[in-house]
């Protein structure tokens, strides 16, 4: 191998790489790539600027195949699927923004949008018929040559006693696995995928506003595209690329070019919201069964009355707050049914990289902590 | 003398049609034999339509079987312009008739012409909306006759002018004219198949019911088997809940020891920070891996999603809410530790000060 290849890409990108990856780096810099490539949408959607940036990262990405630790992750059969979907995530987005681009320059010109001035009617056969054949011809290739190529990994017999380290869900469940890191079980195991799939089902009926319909645009629905984009680009794309990249043994955090290190030390003492007020305030002992600083109620209200005030000035002061500012046109479009659904999806997702960040700065584990139920948010 | 002849005004079926085609043969003009019924095509509603066509219609009537074809004739004067041609060809001998009628005869059938046929099938129609009617023109009779009736109108006013039009406009003009029927939609001859098979016998219908009902009883009854199959134990041996792990004084050291981790257990002499001997669950209680003991760093971290354990079960890291389990542990006469998994003790419930939970060894 030439020296110049061994050297790809340089310790000094590689150094940089893994510092921006740290998570609350990360998702800073990727929230703050998110509305940067909203805000600049016309400009890097240009089809030279984008596939020079689209180059310049697959020859990044491929190139970094040379780094021992980067090729232990990319080239692992499992992961195979992750390389395609940061692939074709990044082109669906081009094409669909490059297509709104279009459009919403279209329109403030004063011109007809560009799918009313196209004839989309082709004839199913031969034309459909014959991209169906050609398609599924393709697919079947394809679908061979990497079953031969890169095998199914087979690993020992279940043992029960035995956990493979790290453990990862299949990659399309990664983004689960990661929102477990940081809810409760009950929360990010079965209320939040609940709310997801709920969520999309009840789109349609919250979201009635046909602009849009048909046609690609983004200056005529900025709200509910972001919106979506943001659910679907940061809190699923980017968690599956977390749990692939940048976690490694004992679900620790480790830069895309770092050794996976089993024994890498982490202070990860989590404390919970009545942990900080009555050990870290308060100086005292929490409250329990016994040592109840309010007696007529439960010790565990007392304990957690900080939590439960939070989440309760959270889901239920925060939308009246929200309906007389920043969506009080929002509101009155959408009515106060609309409105009172959309607006709890939007906090419960909200939620989570709100949770994310906070334990990654502060360590919070719980806002309400209640073991004794099995219950904890 | 004032010659008089019969020319027919208005035409319809009565009840009892057995669709036999034989009218439409007659005069293809105006029937419409179809599935069920034979109708009255939509021009043939006209006066001015039907006369010409008397003949043919008269040959269909009497033609017809059952006899439902009715028609009003009214008397007009002159001689039938149809009343010299010979007999079969009543329809396309018109022209003649122009000049001998004294009425003014109605816009003749005429052959195709063959310019705008030519035009129709040589064309390369656009690929928009009328590119599908192109491809279903038919040069039936019918389609003649409307173009007739289309082309006599003035269209000026509207900037119309049928000559200068290109081919979809005609073909479009021709379908408002009412030239074309759409083809029946594949659900509308579904549903007239599915109607013609309800009629049939009780015997025929009893039958199917039962096939129908047996076929979609035996499919419940298969997924329902595999259902209940699926949620059955499949291993049916109970595992071992109580173990006769070793020596007490083999766990003198402080200390996790693994060896039991195969059966779930691990057992932890917690000097020197406590003087108790204890056995910990294995099961994480976030989601229920199984957390590795990392001697290094004195703690037990699930490989899953993080969580962490100190020496005692105690959790202090990661998403779990609650310590490891313990389970019942005692000391049988030869001095041996016996832990049972049956009894499980819970810190967060104050479970731990339980005698039986640990074995002092102070």
């Amino acid at each position: 191998m030439t020296p110049i290849l061994a050297a790809f890409p340089p310790e000094a990108v590689k150094h940089a790489i893994n510092a921006a990856t740290k998570p609350y780096w990360f998702i800073t810099l990727a929230t703050i790539g998110f509305f940067l490539m909203f805000i600049l949408y016309k400009w890097w959607t240009r089809p030279a600027i984008f596939w020079t940036i689209f180059g310049l990262f697959l020859i990044g990405y491929f190139g970094s195949i040379d780094d021992a630790n980067f090729r232990s992750i990319v080239a692992k059969p499992d992961n195979v699927p992750i390389t395609m979907m940061v692939i074709s995530v990044g082109l669906c987005l081009w094409l669909g923004l490059r297509r709104a681009a279009i459009n919403d320059s279209r329109v403030a010109a004063g011109l007809p949008l560009s799918e009313e001035d196209r004839d989309d009617k082709v004839l199913v056969w031969p034309d459909l018929v014959y991209s169906e054949l050609i398609c599924l011809v393709l697919a079947t290739a394809g679908l061979f040559l990497w079953a031969i190529v890169s095998k199914a990994p087979l690993e020992q017999p279940a043992n029960p006693g035995y956990a493979p380290n790290p453990a990862k869900a299949p990659w399309y469940f990664l983004g689960l696995q990661e929102m477990l890191v940081y809810f409760d079980p009950w929360m990010a195991g079965v209320v939040y995928p609940g709310l997801i799939i709920l969520g999309l089902a009840a789109m349609p009926f919250i979201d009635v506003n046909p602009r849009g319909n048909g046609y690609y645009t983004l200056r005529e629905r900025p709200f509910a595209i972001i919106t979506w984009m943001f659910g679907f680009l940061i809190l699923w794309v980017l968690l599956i690329f977390f749990g692939t990249f940048l976690r490694g043994p004992n679900w620790s955090f480790f830069g895309p070019y770092q050794y996976w290190d089993p024994h890498k030390a982490e202070a990860l003492n989590n404390i919970d919201i009545s942990h900080m007020f009555w050990i870290d305030i308060m100086h005292r002992a929490r409250p329990t069964a016994d040592s109840n600083p309010i007696g007529a109620l439960p010790f565990w209200l007392v304990r957690e009355w900080l939590g439960f005030v939070i989440v309760a000035a959270y889901f239920f002061l925060l939308p009246i707050f929200l309906r007389f500012t920043i969506f009080k046109r929002l509101y009155e479009n959408m009515g106060a049914i609309r409105y009172a659904v959309m607006v709890m999806l939007l906090l419960f997702m909200a939620l989570m990289p709100i949770k994310m960040v906070l334990r990654w700065l502060f360590n919070l584990k719980y806002f309400i902590y209640l073991p004794e139920f099995n219950a904890n948010l | 003398m004032a010659e008089t002849h019969l020319e027919v005004v208005k035409v319809w079926i009565a009840p009892g049609c057995i669709v036999c085609d034989s009218c439409e043969n007659d005069c293809p003009e105006v029937f419409d034999v179809q599935e069920e019924t034979c109708l009255i095509r939509p021009p043939a509603q006209s006066e001015s339509f039907l006369r010409p066509l008397t003949p043919s219609i008269q040959i269909a009537a009497e033609g017809c079987p059952v006899e439902v074809i009715k028609f009003e004739t009214k008397e007009v004067e002159g001689a039938a312009p149809w009343a010299n041609q010979p007999e079969g060809q009543p329809a396309g001998a018109v022209p003649a008739a122009k000049a001998a009628g004294p009425s003014k005869a109605p816009a003749p059938m005429q052959p195709a012409d063959p310019k705008w046929q030519a035009l129709l099938s040589n064309s390369k129609v656009s690929p928009s909306l009328s590119a599908g009617l192109a491809t279903t023109i038919k040069r039936s009779a019918e389609v003649n006759q409307t173009e007739e009736i289309v082309r006599s109108m003035d269209m000026k006013d509207a900037g119309v002018d049928w000559k200068h039009i290109p081919p979809d406009q005609r073909a479009a003009l021709l379908s408002v004219a009412g030239a074309y029927h759409p083809a029946t939609p594949l659900a509308d001859r579904l549903r007239q198949h599915l109607s013609i098979g309800a009629r049939s016998t009780r015997r025929q219908f009893n039958l199917a019911l039962v096939v129908a009902w047996g076929a979609m009883a035996a499919v419940t009854a298969t997924f329902g088997a595999m259902f209940q199959d699926f949620f059955g134990p499949k291993v049916l041996k109970e595992p071992k809940s109580v173990y006769r792990v070793g020596k007490v004084q083999d766990f003198s050291l402080a200390g996790v020891y693994e060896q039991y981790k195969p059966n779930g257990i691990w057992v932890v002499n917690l000097t020197p920070d406590d003087t108790k001997l204890v056995a910990l669950s294995t099961t994480c209680t976030h989601l229920g891996c199984i957390p590795n003991w990392l001697e290094g760093e004195n703690k037990f971290k699930c490989p899953c999603h993080g969580s962490g354990y100190h020496r005692d079960g105690v959790n202090f890291e990661g998403p779990t809410p609650r310590p490891l389990e313990r389970y019942a542990v005692s000391k049988d006469p030869d001095g041996y530790l016996i832990v049972d998994k049956r009894k499980v003790f819970r810190q967060e419930l104050g479970e731990w000060d339980s005698p039986e939970s640990f074995i002092d060894i102070a």
